[in-house]
């Protein structure tokens, strides 16, 4: 069914007054299959009295078919033969890793997470640290530190006082 | 069609731990996804990697298989991704160097076969061949994928629009245009 409609389309487009070339990309289908051999016998029959008639179609299937047979040219080369070899060892190593690393794009997915992550908790560690005492007040610490150094030099000036005093009284009895 | 259904046939086995049957499927569409690749990158060592990637895709895709379309549309949908990809990334600017290298390498695949040929006749052979390859290298990816289908796959438009992922018409124009660029750089081979 759909080969007869593609003739009966054939038929009625490429009459010579309609050459599918003026009929757009879509139509060009049919050269392209004409000349790749695809058409079916009757429409390229059909065809092939078009071309017969018209110039520009002729020079299409001329450079069509010039460009066809180039083609033929670009060989592809044999594959290598330890080609499976090497697939079943790719594939053994992935079967050898835990699952979450089979996950395609793990990486990709995981490390800039990860990354979030960290940069995250950095965040919420500085966030959440107590804030600094306002310059000028002393901690208790520090504080406690200065009365007793305080005290301890009192005693020490009270304790010269003393040693003067009996020095003082060492010397006047001399005299 | 019997090929087609064989295909998912031999996948849904795979899906089930059979690895005989992707053995089979390897040993099936190893040599046209190759050289699909091949034609794709123009490079031989980079179209195995690619190549291997597919299969390695196919394989790790197992477990979710189902077969609700033909077997080589799924398959070159994935080669033509990984191939686009390839292409996009710019990555062929850095095997660029290894295009003529490639060249005689292609070329000397073929010499034990053509030991009947004159120097000169080999010399003229060789380049059309680089020619041809530069001519196709220029296509856009997506056009060149489609004419990679057309021409060596010999797929029919609709399969070619079901890998691309796009409407059939898509595909005619791409194809329409692809060969209007060939021509305008091969006629003259003809």
């Amino acid at each position: 069914m759909a080969e007869a409609n593609r003739i009966k389309r054939v038929r009625r487009e490429f009459v010579p007054a309609q050459c599918p070339l003026t009929a757009g990309e879509q139509s060009a289908e049919v050269l392209l299959d004409f000349v790749s051999r695809r058409l079916e016998p009757e429409a390229a029959a059909v065809f092939q009295k078009h071309v017969d008639l018209c110039p520009a179609c002729q020079a299409f299937v001329g450079t069509q078919s010039a460009v066809w047979q180039a083609l033929d040219a670009f060989e592809a080369m044999p594959v290598s033969e330890d080609f499976d070899r090497k697939l079943w060892a790719r594939i053994e190593r992935e079967e050898r890793e835990p699952w979450w690393k089979r996950i395609s794009g793990f990486d990709a997915i995981w490390k800039p997470a990860i990354a979030v992550a960290a940069m995250a908790l950095v965040m919420l560690g500085l966030w959440m640290r107590p804030a600094p005492p306002p310059a000028g007040t002393a901690s208790h610490a520090e504080m406690n530190l200065d009365v007793e150094q305080i005290d301890r030099t009192l005693e020490d000036m009270e304790m010269l006082r003393e040693l003067g005093l009996v020095a003082e009284a060492g010397s006047a009895r001399q005299m | 069609m019997a090929t087609v259904e064989h295909d998912a046939e031999l996948m849904l086995r795979v899906r089930d731990g059979c690895s005989g049957s992707f053995a089979i499927l390897l040993e099936r569409h190893r040599g046209p996804v190759v050289h699909f690749m091949f034609r794709m990158v123009q490079n031989q060592a980079v179209a195995e990697e690619l190549a291997q990637e597919v299969f390695l895709r196919v394989y790790r895709s197992r477990g979710s298989y189902e077969p609700t379309a033909k077997f080589t549309t799924w398959l070159y949908r994935i080669a033509t991704h990984l191939a686009l990809n390839w292409l996009r990334d710019g990555k062929h600017e850095r095997g660029q160097q290894s295009l003529d290298t490639g060249a005689e390498e292609g070329t000397s695949a073929r010499q034990v076969a053509d030991y009947e040929l004159t120097v000169e006749q080999r010399m003229v052979r060789d380049s059309r061949f680089v020619e041809v390859r530069r001519a196709i290298e220029a296509l856009p990816g997506k056009q060149r994928a489609a004419v990679m289908m057309h021409k060596y796959r010999e797929m029919e438009y609709s399969h070619i629009a079901r890998v691309l992922e796009c409407s059939e018409s898509a595909v005619k124009s791409l194809l329409f245009r692809a060969y209007q660029t060939l021509r305008a750089r091969l006629a003259h081979l003809g």
